[in-house]
This record gives structure tokens, sequence and C-alpha cells, in this order.
């Protein structure tokens, strides 16, 4: 497999520094890579699948401020299209997850910051199994409220990051035991297909590692490098699911350069 | 001090992560345990063991022991395929098979154990050479303003555009002959496309039911099935639907709405059922299993698994057929004839 990666360097982007002000700084990056997955959904089939996929992350961060209290705001998209397998059972599964989260650093020695906050998340896709005639697809829709938590290690110009995302209540679709979707959607019942989750139901989680290093004599390109392990799981109506990925991707990080009275450029490191 | 508190902190909660894992379904893949998970698979899934331990004394934990004790250790793959499809087959269920790289598993009985009463030569000598085709319907007027159109298959969608074409094609006719016979099902939305061509109010048609939980019993309240008028043309004239064994599935469910309408009459024999909407699961070989997992019962909560009953029950005789006449198709004429003529049974049917 070739890791493919796209270079989103940004030039630096000059500006009167007065006018620039720190709490619209951010950067971004975009990764691109492989990855594992074990799909199970009962509805379709009662046995795991294993097999892998291709992934995308775009990540957004930057300060932000409320009054006096300083905070970081994180928006990641990823997106996951991949192809399970059992003997000659198959299926094909997309999913798209977008979230939201603040975080305040609570603690740092200098070396090491840590971070707590909370994310919103929206997670959609589905799965589709060719094989079952009248109940191809499983449809997953679930948003929730997660904690989160991220420690940052800073070493000459080399940032490594762990952030564990933790929902902790929500909602989430799912069709009655053995419902079909044309009860559903043709026919128009909608009782008992919105759940409240909770760990104890939907026990997710999804666990970002990533390592940063500047690259070049100017240092003025950043690499990452991240892992990113998802799952997406609940156990609702008799119906258990779960899509378990491990996500290897590499891409280029995006900076806004912060200019500031008569100090040289230096890259601004949103993680500080 | 700190920093190794929350690091302990970070690597405890990430390694009890996978401990919250998901699992599916614990077999491994050997004969035995395919065996044992299909009938699992049914015991928990499938809909109807309720219905046929009434209908036929079906003993689901009997099977078990009769076709479990036919695999040993000489048992190949191809022997434990015909192994468990003859457990499916005991189901009686034409919704009900396994596929491998073996084949479909098949209980025909709900249509080969009786008469075809169905045969396109014989529907030739009405339909002619030169009918009408559209949207899968093959139509013509027969003469006496008497039209008669053959629907043979619900696989694909109707359009409303396409059935309002046809009903004008032949809107100078007085009664529609509508024959479904050997029309296998496919879609319940095509069958529900073309019947909401044959009423003019919102009538309650039946209900669906899904499983809520393993036990043989657990199913949901009953959830109303409406037929609302289609867009275009509406057929209010007299219509004879003519049926055979061989409707089945979403033609099963096309008669169970069209009988609710007051100006249809049901000709023919018995239908071949299957009212069962089915669902797909899978085995730890991977072989697909497919079950029926709603039950879907008439206007008055009655199953429609094994058939409905015809309003007239009329056979091809074989005085007819060397005759190259189609008994039922005659018959049809001669009751479309009646209906259209005689204003007393016109009154009733309204």
């Amino acid at each position: 497999m070739i890791l493919s990666a796209v270079s989103t360097v940004s030039k630096a982007q000059f500006a009167n520094g007065d006018s620039i002000n720190p709490c619209h700084i951010k950067v971004s990056a975009s990764t691109y890579g492989i990855t594992k997955l074990v799909s199970l959904d009962t509805y379709l089939s009662s046995y795991e699948h294993f097999g892998g996929g291709y992934f995308y992350n775009h990540e957004n961060f930057r300060d932000a401020r409320t009054g006096e209290f300083m905070w970081k705001y994180q928006t990641l998209f990823s997106g996951m299209a991949g192809f399970t397998e059992l003997y000659d059972s198959q299926q094909y599964i997309l999913m798209l997850n977008r979230s939201w989260s603040g975080f305040h650093k609570f603690h740092t020695d200098g070396k090491i910051d840590f971070y707590g906050g909370a994310q919103i998340q929206l997670a959609g896709g589905a799965i589709y199994a060719p094989a079952n005639s009248n109940n191809p697809v499983a449809a997953k829709l679930q948003t929730s409220l997660a904690a989160t938590g991220m420690a940052i290690y800073h070493i000459d110009g080399k940032a490594f990051r762990i952030q564990l995302d933790l929902p902790l209540i929500g909602a989430a679709f799912s069709p009655g035991f053995g419902q079909s979707y044309y009860e559903i959607f043709g026919l128009g019942n909608y009782s008992n297909i919105i759940h409240l989750t909770h760990p104890g139901n939907a026990p997710s989680w999804r666990l970002i590692v990533t390592y940063d290093c500047e690259l070049g004599k100017k240092r003025n390109t950043t690499l990452r490098i991240s892992f990113i392990n998802e799952a997406l799981q609940s156990d609702i109506n008799d119906i258990r699911t779960s899509i378990n990925s491990g996500s290897l991707s590499v891409g280029f990080v995006k900076t806004l350069y912060k200019i500031k009275g008569n100090s040289p450029l230096k890259p601004y490191n949103p993680f500080r | 001090m700190k920093n190794r508190i929350y690091i302990y902190i970070i690597a405890v909660i990430t390694a009890l992560l996978p401990c919250s894992c998901i699992e599916g379904d614990k077999f491994e893949n050997t004969n035995e345990n395919n065996f044992d998970a299909l009938w699992t698979l049914i015991d928990q899934r499938y809909c109807f063991l309720g219905y046929a331990e009434e209908q036929f004394g079906l003993d689901w934990n009997k099977m078990y022991h009769k076709y479990r004790s036919k695999i040993t250790e000489e048992t190949d793959e191809r022997q434990l395929f015909s192994i468990c499809g003859e457990l499916l087959g005991e189901l009686r269920d034409g919704h009900v098979n396994l596929t491998s790289v073996y084949g479909t598993t098949y209980n025909w009985d709900w249509k080969l154990q009786y008469p075809a009463n169905f045969s396109d030569s014989l529907q030739r000598n009405y339909l002619g050479t030169r009918f009408m085709l559209n949207n899968g319907i093959r139509y013509t007027i027969l003469g006496d303003s008497i039209a008669y159109a053959y629907v043979g298959t619900f696989e694909k969608g109707f359009a409303s555009g396409n059935l309002t074409a046809m009903l004008f094609d032949v809107s100078s006719c007085k009664a529609l002959i509508l024959d479904i016979r050997n029309n296998g099902g496919g879609m319940l939305t095509a069958a529900e496309t073309l019947a909401s061509h044959f009423t003019n109010e919102k009538i309650k048609a039946g209900y669906i039911q899904h499983k809520t939980g393993k036990a043989h019993d657990a199913f949901s309240s009953p959830k109303e099935i409406y037929l609302s008028p289609g867009e275009g043309a509406i057929w209010m004239r007299p219509v004879i639907l003519l049926t055979n064994r061989g409707v089945f599935s979403a033609a099963n469910h096309f008669v169970m709405l069209m009988r609710e309408l007051p100006h249809v009459v049901v000709m023919g024999d018995k239908t071949g059922g299957g009212s069962g909407m089915p669902l797909s699961n899978t085995l730890p070989n991977g072989w697909n299993v497919r079950f029926s997992a709603c039950p879907i019962l008439d206007a008055e909560g009655n199953h429609t698994e094994f058939g409905i009953e015809p309003d007239i029950k009329v056979s091809i005789t074989s005085e007819d057929w060397n005759k190259g006449r189609d008994t039922i198709i005659e018959e049809a004429i001669k009751l479309a004839k009646a209906l259209t003529n005689n204003k007393e049974e016109q009154k009733l049917l309204q």
C-alpha cells in the first residue's frame, strides 16, 4: 500500500502584525491513509467481518477567548471507506464523523501540556451487505456529547499528542430487532427508532495519536503522522453494532504564522 | 509528580478501552457449529415458528435433533449444505433459503404441490402477438369492451405515469381482467403502487409486525398498512383479479390489498402465500440465510402466509386445456360481462 499524502502547506501569510488577533490564529491538518477495520452489525450478520479501507482526516485547531477565559477550539472531520469480509460474506462500509471540541489547558510544566474539555460528535454512514436481499443496508446515525482529554509533549520542534474522546450521552438511530426499513421509511413507523445512548449501551471512543515534526532547513513545513483508533459501538434493541478502525495516516500541517511587533517570523505552534 | 499521575490516568483508560468491545456471536467455523448457528438464527429471528406449530404442528426443537444427528465427522461441506437445506425446508416457507457456493436451497411445495393453473401457451390465445407493453405490463382488449392485463412480476417498480397511460389505453372498456398468475413477487412498493390505481380513497388494507426479541412470541404491536389513491388515473370499474399458487410474496401482498376494494373480485386458485417480509443474516462460514422476519397480516388481522383463498375458485379443466382455452380467463370474461350488464350485480359490487 502506498500512503498518499497531499501537501497543504501554505506560504507564510504576511500581514500587518498588529491586525492579527491571536484568537483567530489556527492550524489545520489533512492526513490521508489506510485503515484496518472490524465491522459488526447483527442486523446484517451475527459475526464480525474483517478488512480494511481508506481514511481521511481533517483537523482545525485554534485559540479562542471568552472574556478572560482562554481556550482551544478544535473541529475534526473524518471519512472512512472500507471493505470487510467473512469467507463469502462481504460488507462495504462508509462512515463520516464530525466533531466540535473545546479544550482548556489545566496543567503544564513547559514540556507537557494537559487539556480537558467537551466535545459534540455527529457520526453517520452505512454498512452495505450485497448478499442480503431485503436488508442490504444498515444505516448509522449517532450524535453524542463526549468528554475529551489531550496531552501534548513538545521537544525541539516536534509535538507528540495523545487525545481521547469518550462519548457520555447522546442519541442513536436503530431499527427494531427484526424490523424492516420498509416499515420505518415506507410505512412511516418512526416510533422507537431513536434511542438514548450512554457508555452502558454505546461504549464508543476515539483515540488520536499524532506526531508533528518540522522539516526543511527553514523548518517551515510540518509533517504529521497520525494513528486514530475509533470504535463506534452500540447494543440497542438486541442489535449489536461495532465499527472498529485503526487508521494510520500521513499529511501536512498548514499553519498561520504569527507576526508580532519586531520579532522575526517564526512558526506558530497552536499547541502552546 | 502531577505529570505522572495524568499520564497514568491516560494509560489506564487507554488500556481499558478494548475491554468494552461489543462482539459478535462466537461460533467457530465447524460443521456442527454452522448447523447450530443456523438453527439458533431461525429459532430467534424467524417470525412464523409459533404460527407453523399451530398450522401443521412444527416442533422446532425436534427438528434440531432430527437433523443434527445426521452430521458426523465424515460429513463434508456439500452434505452439510443439503442437511441445512432439509432443516429449512421443514418451515414450508418459500422465503427461507440458504445460499452458498453450492447454490440456493428452496422449498417449492407451496407452488409445485398444486396444479399450475396457468399456461403461457393458453394465455397467448388471448393476449395475441400484438399486445401492448407498458412498464412490463402486457395488455390488450379482448372484445366486448373487456381489457386484459398481465403483470408477471413486481421485481421492477411501476411509474404512475405509465400506469395512467395504460389505463387510458383501455378506458373504453367496461371491465379489466388483471392477471397476476405466476407472479412470484418482488418489491412491496411496486405492488402498492399498482394497487393505488384502483382506489379513490385511503383504506386500511392490513398490518405489519416485527420481532422485538428472541422469544418466539416477541412481536411489536401491529402497524397499519394503508392503501391510498395513486397519482393519475384511478380505475373504478369492475376488476377481476386472476390468481394461482404461483402468486407469492409481493404478489400475495397485492392480492391482500386489492381484495379490500369493493369493485375487485379475486378468481382462480388460492395464492402461494409468503406474507413474511424477509431479512437475511449469515452463518459463521459466510453462508447467507434468508428468512421471514416481519409478518404482514390482512385487514382483519389474519395471517396470509399460506395463501389467500379466491372469491371464486376456478381451475383450468383438461377439456378446456385440450381446446386451447384458459378456463380461468373464460370464467373471468363471463363474470366481467355479467358485472357490466347486470345492474343488480353492479350494485352488489358497489
